[in-house]
């Protein structure tokens, strides 16, 4: 292979871009017309835009983040024949946090199963699945399980696309919940991980629209495709899209970050359920300090369009770079660095970033101390940005600070 | 969790005990007289000769990583090339009766399963197919440089192209089976039912029970076999593998043709030792590794163990073993016993072990027995086999 000449022939097989509606043209094996699906049923009932006369929908109301997952995945087992999902608690139970609720009733059982609690075998089993020719959907129920099918994802997942020279393809989308409450070993956001590996696309859907549309490329695409899911906000409504969640299919595009509040002063981007963080943060500056932000959400994190970002950066000269990751080798370092080299002409101060504290996740009672909190947006501003007019910081985001914090190594 | 299913605690708490079953060991008894029923004559020699290609093809790449030549061509081959000199019998064997429907998962030490599940598909396809395959695989990249050579069949050409093809990967070639980004430990080539060999020890423990998923679920012809290492019985993920693939639900809940278990061997190639680490004695605790499949469900995976270095045995467990999955009763497990006479790499400096193991092991040389065998009973004269091997006297 020359690769100086065709200096793009290893990126090329990297990954295989394909649209592909389904793997095999035989009829797809269900129980009942789509139509006919309890859940189905119910989601006509739902409120598919989660504000109404100002007010946001009530929970039991709204047509909610899990349920744009539903529908992305149900409307691919209508599809294609080929296309299967398993993992811990996927069948009777409707997956732990009631994404597959309905889908029991739909689907027979060689369709959608419970697999032992083996997260290696999970994801192996999907690649070989996949590579083989079929569409699978494995679920690692929380994304601090991951560390159980390391080789499966990193060596594997990852691979075999391009160690195929293009040959094979790797329809694998796995969903990984992302948890809180719950202490030190299911609490933590491993995006970063992930998303050092080449060869996997990761995103991390905010909301029941780009949840939706974002799902629906993954399971449209032939590549492997990770999706995190927030357990804090599987019961959101939809709060962006004004005209509300389309009942019908549509896509968006996996790599594209989306404005989800325009402003001129000062840029925050998001990766997850911090989202809501830095929304509320946001708030605070307008009502209190008269500064407008522009919150991006980060919606994907491989491919990533840096465009709006830096456009936004040119408007305000100052960003802000938020989520619920440990800060130390978060990913969000690798875009402030980014940004840092493709916009630093129009940066008034280098970007800060905002993570959780290199601790293990404390207890539900303790969550505030370690995961980004509102405050702790406004007083990275306030000591690294922009000074706000009579803000008393309760984080120390002082280089000294920072600089102590690395020597121990916390 | 299924509520069909109901946990009686009468019958859950009675008092009782678990019987095992006899696990075969080594029993296959066949003379090649009582074979020749089951062979042709050229079916008996074909077997010698695939076995010979493996050996001459590890032998060349054993030399030119030591001493960067072969029958005067010199070539550097900085990368890695993990034989199986020693361990031919086993793969022939095993990959006799497989055809292009049935899929084999392998490991880095897998040129010879490569090579052995090629030239039996090879042998089983005919000409306008194997033209068809080749001709369309990277556009005949792979084929041309071979086409260009002169070859009296379609066989002998297809024969030239899993070489060629399979060497071209292992040196990093564009014309390799995946134009050089897999690499020795990596090389496939699906047309012919070669899946992915995995560098990491037991890698295909799970990936191949995803093939035997897909072979289920999509209704595809053929049965999956992972080729891992007795080593690899170490790694959390096969026996995850295992485990998935023997869940009570594929014979209990799924329904109508979905009913029963996956078509999946995990065939353990047994060289005895992981890189240095000799797993029974050392590594492991369990005695003979087909004691294993006992653990995992009542039939205990229909475990044996095959004596690798005899092929005709290896054919004899896999023909059986095949049935076993075609009625949809498996998982199975094989203990397949072989031995390296080459190290774990040419560096290898065999430091792990004696050289009067590795002679008592050259002793018993499936190659060499078995062509004797194959003398006197009168199906190959003595001429033909040093043909073969390429020793004409």
């Amino acid at each position: 292979m020359d690769l100086t000449f065709h200096p793009d022939a290893i990126e090329k097989v990297m990954f295989s871009n394909g649209s592909v509606d389904k793997f095999d043209d035989r009829p797809v094996e269900v129980n009942h017309p789509l139509a006919e699906n309890p859940r189905v049923q119910q989601l006509i009932k739902k409120e598919r835009f989660g504000i109404k006369d100002g007010k946001e929908v009530g929970k039991m109301k709204a047509y909610q983040l899990r349920d744009g997952l539903f529908e992305a995945i149900i409307d691919r087992f209508y599809k294609d024949p080929t296309c299967i999902a398993f993992g811990e608690e996927n069948r009777d139970w409707g997956g732990a946090f009631a994404v597959y609720r309905g889908m029991t009733e739909a689907l027979p059982y060689h369709r959608l199963f419970n697999s032992s609690i083996s997260e290696g075998a999970i994801m192996g089993v999907a690649v070989g699945y996949a590579l083989c020719g079929g569409r699978v959907i494995p679920e690692i129920m929380y994304c601090d399980f991951l560390g159980r099918s390391g080789d499966e994802v990193f060596n594997q997942l990852s691979k075999w696309q391009a160690m195929s020279a293009g040959f094979l393809k790797m329809p694998v989308v796995m969903r990984v919940s992302v948890g809180s409450k719950y202490g030190a070993q299911h609490s933590q956001d491993w995006s970063s991980l992930v998303a050092h590996v080449p060869g996997l696309k990761v995103i991390f859907p905010t909301t029941p629209y780009d949840a939706k549309g974002l799902l629906n490329s993954a399971l449209q695409g032939t590549d492997p495709v990770i999706v995190f899911e927030s357990q804090r906000i599987y019961d959101i409504g939809e709060l962006f899209h004004e005209s509300g969640v389309p009942e019908g299919y549509y896509e968006i595009p996996i790599g594209e970050p989306d404005i989800k509040k325009a402003g001129k002063d000062v840029t925050i981007l998001t990766i997850g359920s911090t989202l809501y963080t830095a929304l509320d943060a946001a708030k605070v500056l307008e009502e209190k300090y008269g500064m407008s932000a522009e919150v991006i959400d980060a919606r994907s994190i491989v491919p990533f369009n840096y465009d709006i970002v830096i456009e936004s950066v040119k408007k305000t000269g100052r960003i802000v770079l938020a989520s619920d990751a440990c800060e130390r080798g978060s990913v969000l370092n690798e875009m402030a660095q980014t940004i840092t080299e493709t916009a630093f002409d129009y940066l008034d101060a280098p970007p800060v970033v905002v993570g959780s504290r290199n601790w293990i996740t404390p207890a539900y009672e303790l969550e505030q101390y370690f995961f980004p909190q509102k405050e702790w947006i406004l007083d990275a501003i306030h000591t690294k940005l922009i000074p706000l007019s009579g803000h008393l910081p309760v984080q120390d985001f002082s280089t000294r600070e920072q600089l102590r914090r690395n020597r121990l190594g916390v | 969790m299924p509520k069909v299913e109901f946990i009686d605690p009468k019958i859950e708490r009675q008092s009782g005990e678990i019987k095992l079953d006899p696990i075969p060991v080594n029993q296959y008894n066949l003379s090649i007289e009582d074979e020749k029923l089951n062979y042709t004559r050229e079916e008996f020699i074909k077997i010698f000769r695939d076995m010979v290609i493996i050996r001459e093809f590890e032998t060349m790449l054993n030399e030119i990583k030591i001493s960067s030549e072969y029958r005067g061509i010199k070539y550097n081959h900085p990368g890695p090339a993990h034989l199986s000199i020693g361990q031919e019998a086993s793969a022939v064997g095993m990959a006799y009766l497989l055809d292009e429907n049935d899929f084999i998962f392998g490991s880095h030490r897998s040129h010879g399963e490569i090579l052995a599940k090629g030239l039996s598909v090879i042998s089983k396809l005919d000409d306008a197919r194997l033209m068809g395959i080749m001709k369309n695989y990277w556009d005949g990249a792979t084929l041309n440089p071979v086409a260009k050579e002169h070859q009296v069949t379609v066989n002998d050409l297809a024969i030239d192209f899993l070489l060629y093809g399979t060497l071209a990967e292992i040196f990093a070639r564009e014309t390799g089976f995946n134009k050089g980004l897999g690499g020795s430990m990596h090389a496939f080539f699906t047309p012919f039912g070669v899946y992915p060999n995995n560098a990491i020890v037991g890698g295909s423990g799970d990936i191949a029970v995803g093939g035997a998923l897909f072979k289920k679920v999509n209704k595809k012809p053929g049965i999956v076999v992972a080729n891992i290492g007795d080593a690899s019985m170490g790694c959390g993920p096969v026996w995850e593998g295992m485990v998935f693939s023997s869940m009570d639900q594929f014979r209990l809940l799924w329904e109508g043709e979905y009913q029963g278990g996956l078509p999946i061997i995990f065939n353990f190639m047994n060289n005895q030792y992981g890189m240095g680490g000799q797993t029974r004695g050392e590594t492991m605790g369990y005695d003979m590794l087909a004691r294993v499949g006992a653990a995992f469900a009542p039939y205990q995976m229909h475990a044996e163990r095959v004596d690798g270095y005899n092929p005709l045995a290896v054919i004899d467990v896999f023909r059986r073993k095949k049935k076993v999955l075609e009625e949809k009763k498996g998982p199975v497990l094989l203990d397949t016993l072989t031995y390296r006479f080459s190290g774990h790499s040419p560096s290898d400096a065999s430091s792990y072990r004696t050289k009067e193991e590795i002679e008592a092991w050259q002793q018993v040389d499936s190659i060499v027995d078995y062509g004797k065998s194959l003398i006197k009973a009168g199906i190959a004269t003595q001429d033909l086999i040093s043909m073969i091997s390429g020793k004409e006297s």
